[in-house]
């Protein structure tokens, strides 16, 4: 297979026009903000779906 | 950070990154949801964790990387080790071409660890170097996985020769 095909096949691939929109409404921007803390499950019980 | 400065960054790096990730993400799961699932994870990750990166590259690896483990995860989660093909939905997100979808789907067939490499080689341009740097392997390891992932690809795709 030639690597232009591969590209191009990838290329194909692609989100829909809203997914950008949907992943900024189901992050949530209020989650305390703390250094290099990780996100637990409790932080994704609070994400807005 | 503020709200409003959240959103920004989030937007900022979606335009940057977001397209590349979802298209390593749908190698990895072959669904759409799934791939919303853990792009979200990732830029959760970013936003909540502060980090810190010597430049752009630094960055852009980083993303990569934590898209790949996060994928792998969630496969690992959901007690696949890898996507069952009956269960891709590529149609949904792909532009119809058909020697392109078959291409695809023996791609997203591949085991997890040869797919990282091929994705990175054949579609990022990444060198070996810069793939042992990404993945955290040593050259050799990625020049073998290269090579499975080829034999795995040439059995499935005896038309094309790679």
């Amino acid at each position: 297979m030639r690597k232009d095909d591969f590209k191009k096949s990838i290329d194909n691939i692609n989100p829909d026009a809203y997914m950008g929109n949907r992943l900024k409404a189901k992050i949530n921007f209020n989650l305390p903000i703390k250094n290099n803390r990780r996100v637990t499950k409790s932080d994704r019980s609070h994400v807005v779906l | 950070m503020s709200k409003r400065d959240l959103e920004t960054e989030f937007e900022t790096k979606y335009n940057d990154y977001g397209n590349m990730l979802y298209k390593i993400a749908f190698l990895y799961l072959g669904n759409k949801s799934d791939c919303e699932d853990v792009l979200q994870d990732v830029f959760t990750k970013y936003l909540t964790g502060k980090y810190k990166f010597k430049n752009t590259e630094h960055e852009k690896a980083w993303f990569i990387r934590v898209t790949q483990n996060k994928c792998l995860d969630y496969l690992k989660k959901s007690g696949r080790k890898s996507v069952c093909l009956d269960d891709v939905e590529i149609t949904d997100t792909y532009n119809y071409d058909e020697t392109a979808q078959d291409i695809i789907s023996k791609v997203i067939a591949l085991p997890g660890k040869y797919k990282s490499a091929i994705i990175l080689y054949y579609y990022n341009d990444y060198s070996v170097e810069e793939i042992s740097k990404t993945l955290n392997i040593s050259k050799s390891a990625v020049k073998k996985r290269l090579q499975r992932g080829r034999d795995i690809l040439k059995l499935e795709l005896e038309d094309y020769a790679i």
